[in-house]
């Protein structure tokens, strides 16, 4: 008897041991399920958000640095070059150490040469539109591949009132003179009209169809003028959609002003062709020889850059053209 | 004087039989649940680092569909085992734009969906060091 209970004794201790050990087993993935869960609440960004801030930030920082260099007269575009150059690595200096201190290592820097081109500005701000001699309806700049940053400051009072007319197509009817600025390539042709009615300043675009868009207004601030940027699609600093016409042209563009005498204020564009090409009928004064509105300048039209970024989880290279204000 | 007519032989292989009968029952659920358990615990590991690298793809992704990029490199970190298995990650393997975790035994499979702009090229490999490399065309996962 003593015997059989032995043996019912260890049948049931080995079963307690089998048991022991199959709940360490279940403790042991209950500490992988845990650590499961706490994985999963980590951030996974893999760090890449700031390599994309950091590239923002060369494209917009460049950018700026183009428009200031470009804003001295009477540089060579050697000076030109060799300013943006300097300009750049200090700004790749400052930000250098900015980023240093987040563990990042970062660049950039010019590559390659600069595409020159020439700034075609008038800063007379009662000025109207029309050439160095005075003719109003004239060429802007012909067969240009590209144009960026056109911009213009114009005054609410100078412009053409279409009110009395009964609209602007009416005008245009009657043979009223509204100011416009006329884009065509040989085969699509755009005109920007720019008149006003009912004390806003307004603006609408006919296509080469003779269909003209929906109105953009704007009211004039306080000094009586309206901001206008053609290459942004921007009036009043509101977006004008009908001005985002420029993936309607496939080839080289010609800029023109009609009724160059229905406005008055200040204008500025860069274009990708050198100084001697865009004021080869003297339309201009050349601002390195004598001042006047509307005047050419050196200007530096695009700088191709290459960025590089470091971190401890992300390495990255890219070369980034810079054109601010181009559309395409 | 109960045991008159009582084969004590035949009780004890009958007390045996059913001791033994329903700890034999005891041990197999309990071995079954644990089963169960483990296999649930590698599904949510291997879906848990499935999104992590996923994440990791389509950071480098968003990363090298900005203009002009050129090269990158993305570091990912994953773990080198999930419950104690190893197992395998077949990257875009059918074109399906997908990951497959898989463990051989016990046989769990899972799949997440990557979506990204650039192509991803087809790749297997085990977890560890991984990095996430763009040569001016396609993503690749390889392992570091």
């Amino acid at each position: 008897m003593a015997d059989v209970d032995r043996d019912r004794g260890q049948l049931i201790l080995v079963t307690a041991l089998t048991l022991a050990v199959l709940f360490v087993a279940l403790a042991l993935l209950l500490n992988t399920a845990i650590y499961t869960e706490n994985v999963a609440t980590r951030s996974s960004d893999p760090g890449t958000r700031a390599a994309i801030d950091y590239h923002e930030a060369v494209v917009s920082g460049t950018g700026g640095l183009v428009e200031s260099t470009n804003d001295n007269h009477d540089q060579t575009y050697a000076t030109l070059h060799s300013n943006l150059s300097e300009g750049l690595g200090n700004w790749s200096g400052s930000v250098a150490v900015h980023e240093a201190y987040r563990g990042h290592v970062t660049n950039v820097s010019l590559d390659g040469t600069p595409t020159n081109g020439t700034r075609i500005a008038q800063t007379e701000a009662s000025g109207e539109f029309s050439n160095r001699t005075g003719i109003d309806d004239w060429t802007v700049v012909a067969n240009t591949p590209r144009v960026r940053a056109f911009r213009m400051n114009v005054s609410q009072s100078d412009l053409t009132d279409t009110g009395g007319a009964g609209g602007l197509v009416a005008a245009l009817g009657l043979g009223t003179d509204v100011f416009y600025v006329e884009f065509h390539d040989g085969s699509d042709t755009r005109r920007v009209y720019l008149y006003r009615e009912g004390g806003l300043v307004r603006l609408r675009v006919e296509d080469s169809g003779g269909t003209f868009s929906s109105e953009c207004t704007a009211a004039a601030g306080p000094d009586g003028y309206v901001e206008l940027d053609i290459t942004d699609a921007k009036m009043g600093g509101d977006e004008c959609d009908p001005l985002d016409f420029f993936d309607a042209f496939s080839g080289p563009v010609t800029v023109r002003y009609e009724d160059g005498d229905a406005v008055a204020g200040t204008y500025r564009l860069v274009v990708p062709q050198d100084q001697a090409t865009v004021n080869a009928s003297g339309d201009y004064y050349d601002a390195d020889v004598s001042s006047g509105s509307p005047f050419v300048t050196e200007a530096i039209y695009a700088a191709d850059v290459s960025l590089t970024y470091e971190s401890p989880d992300v390495a990255y290279n890219a070369t980034v053209r810079v054109a601010p204000g181009d559309p395409t | 004087m109960d045991q008159r007519g009582v084969s004590t032989t035949l009780g004890f292989v009958l007390s045996l039989a059913i001791t033994t009968v329903l700890i034999s029952g005891i041990l197999v659920s309990a071995g079954g649940f644990v089963e169960d358990e483990r296999e649930r615990v590698l599904r949510s590991e291997l879906t848990v680092v499935g999104n992590q690298l996923a994440a990791h793809i389509e950071g480098g992704d968003r990363l090298v569909s900005t203009p002009g990029s050129e090269h990158a490199v993305v570091r990912a970190s994953v773990p080198d085992r999930v419950a104690g298995n190893q197992y395998l990650i077949a990257v875009n393997e059918s074109g399906s734009d997908q990951l497959v975790l898989s463990t051989d035994n016990p046989e769990v499979t899972v799949t997440v969906t990557v979506v990204t702009e650039m192509p991803v090229a087809a790749s297997t490999l085990d977890g560890g060091e991984l990095r996430i490399s763009y040569d001016g065309t396609t993503l690749e996962v390889r392992d570091d």
